[in-house]
């Protein structure tokens, strides 16, 4: 729609608007990691530090190593990204074969499933970290990555299958009926015909369970105690803990954290958007 | 028979999986709910120390007046963030929707603060409200607005509305996200037809536009709701439910009544309560996936 001079400048007035109140917080996150911990300290409103430094991320990459108190950041990183890159693969590949049966097959109980998966999805978490928790104490499957992994895969599965059934489902089914014909197995089908046409929604369905798992936390923070398997959000909430709170880190390794699900949403832009709607239409 | 069997067979590594971690662990939370632990956890382990005591824990629950203080934050929490997110959100979606220069870079933006881990936009609010050195603190001071550095987190009620705060600038990007996709798959045509039917900016937004969007509307603000319902994370952080349980929502209470008092009963029927809540969201948001696709 053409728009006359006068709307035109209100339109601008409002994306400078709307780019102030998106940015302002992030400009002043990043500035705040190149401050030192004197400008950080100081009860005067300043907005540009009195000198630039990298000292909180040097800090922050040594972080543990002298001082047992602090959690070492790089462990946490690692953990994460075991923990995160992990959940993701595992997710998907059970999620693709269940979505293949839901969109593919007809069986009993077909639509109680799909709904039970919706139902799934919108359980609270604390209703689980209850339970979770007293059953893994009893196993003495605490501090232990592999139960994370587990358990982020189970919150993660009915999103992921509703996502992904919804993509399999608008493919159409004439290639693969004569596959049929040719004698391929159905996993065939499935590997040969449903795969690369989907792959774009596998890579938004994937890209949504990897930002969720490196984002979780109260799981995180409760199913891990050694610095071992702490993962990088029980990292920085824990350098506020002891004792004095330190800004400089905890601002520091959560702008670090934020990096990798930032750089991947901009890479995966057109995915997301158009993830964010399917799903806002398919539920 | 192998045809019959075949869909089952895929569907086996799932259903184990949320068989192990979700359905069995909800009927175990049942199960601690309606039995008595009280001050002493190990009773789980052994089935002789079994007493069940039928509703007693959720009576217990509604009996307490930190439970619906709790619920009452809760639904102000809910209702406050999610209605300020949907109008700044539908406002940017509108805004963005308009065509401008370096478009494309100013709606990739918007997916920035969508991205950023729940706990660093916690952390990063928390540093703003700071009652020394925070940002925002700073700045209410000198524009005259408090009598020189006020702690913010420790009122009851600018606590509420600083973790209101963190929450609306993050999730209302997700929000102008949904929209704006909403927005553009909308035909450009009825627009043409309203202009030569003379009706203006606003009606057309009213008439035309929130209507046609209503479908993407309600399920943003559904999906909202329910994460918003269950809010831990900002909580945790920001405030630790204080000060006097002026910030203490739902999933933070049940955390805390379970995990640091070791009061797993309260904390198991609490949680039964929220999942009730959580179950009344969800048919309404079955209803309405259901209606429309007719």
């Amino acid at each position: 729609m053409e728009r006359t001079k006068n709307q035109q400048f209100f339109i601008y007035l409002g994306v400078i608007a709307v780019m102030i109140f998106t940015l302002a917080p992030i400009i002043l996150l990043i500035i705040a990691t190149l401050s030192s911990g004197q400008d950080l300290n100081s009860k005067t409103l300043h907005f540009l530090p009195s000198h630039w430094t990298l000292k909180n991320f040097t800090d922050i990459f040594t972080a543990g190593s002298n001082d047992a108190s602090v959690p070492p950041f790089m462990q946490a990183l690692k953990n994460s990204i075991i923990v995160s890159l992990s959940t993701t693969v595992l997710t998907l590949i059970i999620a693709i074969l269940a979505s293949y049966a839901i969109s593919r097959f007809r069986f009993k109980g077909q639509n109680g499933l799909l709904m039970s998966t919706l139902g799934f999805r919108m359980v609270p978490e604390i209703a689980l970290l209850i339970p979770l928790f007293v059953i893994f104490a009893r196993f003495g499957a605490i501090n232990n990555l592999s139960s994370l992994i587990l358990i982020y895969t189970a919150f993660n599965l009915p999103f992921a299958i509703w996502m992904l059934q919804g993509f399999f489902r608008s493919i159409p089914k004439s290639m693969e009926e004569s596959a049929y014909l040719d004698g391929v197995s159905s996993l065939g089908v499935l590997i040969r015909f449903i795969l690369p046409i989907s792959l774009s929604g596998i890579i938004a369905t994937g890209i949504f369970v990897l930002l969720a798992s490196w984002d979780e936390f109260m799981f995180a923070s409760i199913f891990t105690s050694t610095y071992d398997s702490k993962t990088i959000t029980v990292a920085i909430s824990e350098f506020s803990k002891r004792g004095m709170v330190n800004f400089g880190m905890q601002i520091t390794g959560g702008l670090i954290a934020s990096l990798p699900p930032i750089v991947l949403a901009l890479l995966f832009q057109k995915f997301i958007v158009s993830g964010l709607s399917e799903g806002s239409e398919k539920g | 028979m192998i045809k019959k069997i075949r869909p089952y067979v895929y569907l086996v590594p799932a259903f184990l999986v949320i068989l192990c971690v979700t359905l069995a662990p909800i009927l175990y939370s049942i199960f601690i709910s309606f039995i008595d632990l009280t001050k002493n956890v190990h009773k789980l382990d052994n089935p002789n120390l079994w007493s069940f005591i039928g509703f007693t824990n959720y009576i217990n629950v509604l009996k307490d007046s930190v439970f619906w203080n709790s619920l009452v934050k809760t639904i102000i929490f809910t209702v406050v963030t999610v209605g300020f997110e949907f109008i700044l959100g539908l406002a940017i979606a509108l805004i963005l929707n308009e065509k401008f220069r370096a478009r494309g870079l100013v709606r990739g933006l918007m997916l920035i603060p969508w991205a950023l881990p729940t706990i660093v936009n916690a952390v990063l609010w928390k540093w703003f409200y700071d009652a020394d050195h925070g940002t925002i603190t700073g700045l209410l001071a000198h524009l005259g607005f408090t009598d020189g550095y006020s702690n913010i987190l420790s009122h009851t009620t600018s606590a509420l509305i600083a973790i209101m705060t963190a929450d609306i600038w993050k999730n209302t990007a997700f929000v102008a996200l949904i929209l704006l996709a909403a927005l553009q798959s909308l035909p450009k045509d009825i627009y043409e037809a309203a202009k030569v039917d003379g009706a203006k900016p606003f009606q057309r937004l009213f008439s035309i536009t929130i209507p046609l969007l209503a479908p993407a509307i309600l399920v943003a603000l559904i999906i909202r709701t329910m994460e918003a319902f269950k809010a831990f994370d900002i909580v945790y952080i920001m405030t630790g439910g204080g000060p006097g349980g002026g910030t203490q929502l739902l999933s933070f209470l049940a955390y805390q009544q379970s995990m640091v008092f070791g009061n797993f009963s309260y904390g198991a029927a609490l949680a039964q309560i929220m999942s009730i809540f959580t179950m009344i969201f969800a048919v309404i948001y079955i209803r309405i996936f259901y209606k429309d696709r007719g």
